[in-house]
């Protein structure tokens, strides 16, 4: 316990330096604003805006990514509640009461409870992440290539599986990235692997490009064929804070989403969107009046988004501990580590210290300036609205050529962007989830170097995957995770025909 | 069985599969390191995507809705901002930063149907000088010159 409170102390002691303070707050207002604006989430922007930290020191620029994530979780519920549209995934439910609360006269306390909500639950999060982080990182100190190999493949599997809407497109698109990462020179034999004689090729596909290719470019695509028509927004918002039987409605619900929305940002592959689902759901069960959610209660409101922004903290276990990322978001800052030189992993506790525990002071800090953002400024959000969509979409597609130019120089760099942009607009059309390709992509050197270490350490003898508890444990986890669709289908299969 | 969108998604996903696998089978199995060599986990994934493939496109009935084809304008939407790309690519170097970006902006902002002529420079000039702005001047990443340069 005190060694959690001296390594927080240091962390406000990082966090509260001016420069950290300044990136934290640069984070947290380019998360609300991409999370107010429709059609452009998180992870497009974390990616789009990764070149831009290079010259920065790591940790003031994984505060500012970091406050990018979080941010975008708070901004996301400003649209959802004012035009039934969600600004990113994770305020989908949102809508559903947010929206009537604001049809009947009461967006002010809706915007005013995910405001508070947020916070609260922000800050749980970011609690319940300082007491976990010890402890795994504890055990994951004592992990060798075989549990690794078995946790990265239980990441993948279930981040394939969860994320799309067939457990079948999402483990392909995991099999293609892990495919993807072995483009280049073995990473121990260094023999070159489908390199094509293309000299740019030897170091393996660069993740970046790919990255805002199939993030970015392909979400501009995406909204280029749905519509550049905008929608201009005018109302007036009074009286946003909520009242007091609106506080007494959620005082079970917050808690309830809060601890809810983070075991779920902790699973690999879960994420916010279904933790707000998941959340409401529940709070839906637990309720004396289910037949009222989806008409404008404010538990509708509280329990998504104290869920999603608990989840942001729980996503940040499995990558801090483990250095295994359990979502698309999370995947894109592991590449930032990497890309900064750093070992995401256990070590990273030990060896940069004050980046992890600043990191995590700066959460606190975060949530303050978020809650003291959203609340007041609402009228300019609502404002943003307005930018139109024909205007924002050539700047995203600017910022994503120029920052992949920055990183490499290499016109190579550019073209490989703009045909991932091409796969992944097809992908997203046709219901694949293309998460797990950037994901399989980060993890699958780290994958195949895991595995066969510790075949090299076993002489080759696979049965080192069963011998120690942990390994055996998560590949067991990854065959049932397997197996549990095709169980499934036959029995129901079995059912109908009896 | 309708040939639709998510099936050639799965045949494409076959090709790909079975041309890694090709492809892998050509390496040399470096054995030295005691377990699997360079090729195996190459082929094991090409396989792994043609089987997964093969099962999406061979699937008894489709589980989402059919996706409505795109309108003609959607359609030139799309084509407008892949030429565009591609063009901004090719001539990113040659042109140079500035008066490439400038173009290609200004040429997306009119195919998305913004007509108003001062508006379109206006907003593709300041969109590329505070790019070069942020990149170049603060960041100092040395972005091409073209024939701007010296």
């Amino acid at each position: 316990m005190s060694d959690v409170l001296q390594n927080l102390g240091m962390g406000f002691t990082v966090a509260l330096a001016p420069a950290n303070l300044l990136y934290c707050f640069v984070g947290v207002l380019v998360g609300t604003v991409i999370g107010v604006l429709p059609g452009i989430g998180p992870v497009t922007t974390l990616a789009i805006l990764l070149p831009l930290t290079f010259g920065m020191n790591p940790t003031s620029a994984l505060i500012m990514l970091a406050g990018i994530y979080y941010g975008s979780q708070y901004g996301g519920s400003t649209t959802a509640i004012l035009i039934n549209t969600p600004g990113e995934s994770a305020s989908v439910m949102t809508c559903l009461d947010g929206y009537q609360m604001a049809r009947k006269g009461r967006a002010g306390p809706a915007l005013g409870m995910a405001a508070l909500g947020s916070f609260i639950a922000g800050t749980a999060g970011v609690v319940l992440l300082m007491f976990l982080a010890r402890p795994l990182v504890t055990l994951a100190l004592s992990f060798g290539p075989a549990e690794y190999f078995a946790l990265m493949l239980l990441a993948l599997c279930t981040l394939g599986g969860l994320v799309g809407e067939s457990v079948a497109k999402g483990l392909l698109m995991g099999a293609f990235g892990l495919l993807l990462g072995t483009i280049g020179s073995d990473p121990l034999t260094g023999a070159a692997r489908f390199t094509f004689g293309i000299p740019s090729l030897l170091d393996g596909l660069e993740f970046l490009p790919v990255a805002i290719g199939l993030f970015a470019v392909a979400e501009v695509l995406t909204t280029a064929e749905r519509s550049v028509a905008h929608q201009v927004y005018e109302t007036r918002i009074t009286g946003l804070l909520p009242t007091r039987e609106d506080w007494w409605a959620c005082r079970f619900t917050l808690p309830r989403a809060s601890l809810l929305g983070f075991v779920v940002g902790v699973l690999p592959g879960a994420g916010s969107t279904l933790a707000s689902i998941l959340a409401y759901l529940a709070e839906k069960r637990a309720s004396r009046y289910p037949e009222r959610f989806g008409t404008g209660v404010i538990e509708g409101v509280a329990a998504p988004e104290a869920a999603n922004n608990a989840a942001s903290a729980g996503a940040m276990v499995p990558l801090l501990t483990l250095g295994v990322p359990g979502s698309g978001t999370t995947a894109v800052m592991l590449g930032a580590l990497m890309l900064w030189g750093l070992r995401p992993g256990p070590l990273l506790f030990e060896k940069n210290a004050d980046l992890v525990w600043g990191l995590i002071a700066s959460m606190y800090v975060g949530n303050v300036m978020l809650l003291i953002l959203n609340l007041p400024l609402i009228g300019l959000w609502v404002r943003l609205l307005q930018v139109p969509t024909r205007v924002l979409l050539p700047f995203i597609l600017l910022f994503s050529f120029t920052g992949t130019y920055a990183v490499s120089a290499n016109v190579f760099d550019l073209y490989v962007m703009v045909a991932f942009g091409v796969v992944g607009y097809l992908l997203q059309r046709y219901g694949f989830p293309v998460a797990p390709i950037v994901l399989g992509l980060i993890l699958g050197p780290m994958l195949e170097t895991h595995l066969r270490r510790a075949l090299i350490i076993s002489r080759g003898d696979w049965s080192i995957f069963v011998q120690r508890p942990i390994t055996a444990v998560l590949l067991a986890a990854v065959l049932v995770y397997l197996a549990l669709p095709v169980v499934l289908w036959a029995w129901r299969r079995a059912g109908r025909g009896g | 069985m309708k040939l639709d969108g998510e099936r050639v998604m799965g045949v494409a996903a076959v090709l790909v599969g079975l041309g890694a696998v090709s492809e892998s089978l050509r390496l040399a199995e470096d054995t030295l390191t005691g377990g699997p060599g360079t090729r195996f986990l190459p082929v094991s994934l090409g396989l792994i995507v043609a089987v997964l493939g093969g099962a999406i496109a061979l699937r008894p009935a489709p589980r989402r809705p059919r996706e409505a084809p795109a309108s003609p304008g959607a359609r030139l939407r799309i084509a407008a901002t892949l030429a565009g790309l591609a063009l901004y690519a090719l001539v990113f170097e040659r042109l140079g930063f500035l008066i490439s970006s400038a173009a290609f902006v200004a040429l997306l902002l009119v195919f998305y149907g913004e007509r108003r002529w001062p508006l379109v420079l206006a907003v593709a000039a300041g969109a590329a000088g505070a790019t070069y702005a942020v990149f170049a001047r603060w960041l100092g990443v040395p972005l091409p010159p073209g024939i701007l340069g010296p």
